[in-house]
């Protein structure tokens, strides 16, 4: 299964995509990410384009430490996910005004108390499921929502420490 | 060797432990620099390759001592993602990985799982035979990869008759 991570997350945040990848790998899930190294000046890049193409479902994770250049990268790539008829499951931290286009699943979640979103995500990866069919691959989507989300609790007690 | 056919463009690669040791046995680590930029290795492997008693340790010191800007110490990785891997896989491997990705460089591996998960991971990756080949079709260093897949054979690297038959197909080789 191929999911691909639209992220807008902050400096302290920026490793989370990569140590995604390797965790969703575990599980067999390709995580695609955007290339965030060259930004096109309007839309997005061809390649990130086809990776969004080429996944079974997007998952958009928008932290409160994020910017606002990082908030319209998220926004161009829902909107060629939206285009490509991805499932699209929006991870935005509570207090951020993020807009969610219609038909995008939003959650919201706390980094202070990550476990508090299970019961909205399964609800949101069930009625997925009950349209696509996805028994199997949904169970590893949501295995991979939660780490998503479990790794930014990480992050945020990391930073604590530091 | 290698200096003036360090090309710009060349990719970067970090290596595996056992397939470095495979190369310096089948003396084709030298060619390395028509392929590659540099070879990039984690201070785990270094460490895995100088300690093994295996017959090639000498050498495989002296090589990576003479191409000492080719073949580079580098500490790059993120941690967080090193021991996330370290739970599937041994110290060096993880470190190969996890260096490759963060560097967004080719992974040099031969151990299967390792290779799949960097598959998984959008990690480019080469095994040894790939690697022979390439050296053979790409930058002709070597007329024939038969002889270099005997000798790895001999080594007891595993390799199945279809793939065999497949590999050496692709090189417009017969058996």
């Amino acid at each position: 299964m191929k999911v691909f991570l639209s992220y807008a997350v902050g400096h302290l945040d920026s490793s989370f995509a990569a140590r995604l990848r390797a965790v969703a790998a575990a599980y067999d899930v390709a995580i695609l990410l955007p290339d965030r190294t060259q930004m096109p000046h309007n839309g997005i890049r061809a390649d990130t384009e086809s990776k969004i193409k080429q996944c079974d479902a997007v998952i958009a994770l928008v932290t409160g430490t994020s910017n606002p250049h990082g908030w319209n990268l998220v926004n161009l790539e829902l909107q060629a996910a939206t285009q490509a008829r991805k499932p699209i499951i929006a991870l935005v931290e509570q207090g951020v005004p993020f807009q969610a286009a219609p038909g995008t699943q939003l959650i919201q979640f706390s980094r202070y108390d990550p476990t508090a979103h299970e019961a909205s995500l399964m609800a949101v990866l069930e009625q997925i499921k009950q349209q696509r069919q996805w028994k199997k691959d949904l169970t590893a989507l949501g295995w991979i929502a939660g780490i998503a989300l479990g790794l930014v609790a990480l992050s945020e007690l990391f930073n604590r420490e530091k | 060797m290698g200096g003036s056919s360090q090309q710009r463009g060349l990719p970067l690669a970090v290596i595996d432990n056992t397939l470095l040791t495979r190369l310096v046995a089948l003396e084709i680590a030298e060619f390395l620099p028509w392929v590659f930029k540099q070879i990039l290795i984690p201070p785990e492997v270094k460490r895995e390759a100088y300690k093994a008693p295996h017959k090639g340790k000498r050498r495989l010191q002296k090589l990576v001592r003479e191409m000492a800007g080719f073949f580079v110490d580098c500490y790059e990785a993120d941690e967080g993602v090193k021991e996330i891997l370290k739970t599937d896989f041994g110290r060096g491997e993880a470190a190969a990985i996890a260096q490759a990705s963060h560097t967004n460089s080719i992974l040099l591996i031969d151990e299967r799982a390792g290779y799949k998960r960097a598959e998984t991971m959008q990690i480019s990756v080469l095994r040894t035979t790939e690697l022979i080949n390439k050296l053979k079709v790409e930058v002709q260093v070597i007329d024939s990869v038969k002889p270099y897949y005997d000798r790895l054979e001999e080594t007891g690297f595993y390799l199945e008759s279809s793939i065999r038959k497949q590999l050496l197909a692709d090189v417009g080789e017969g058996e």
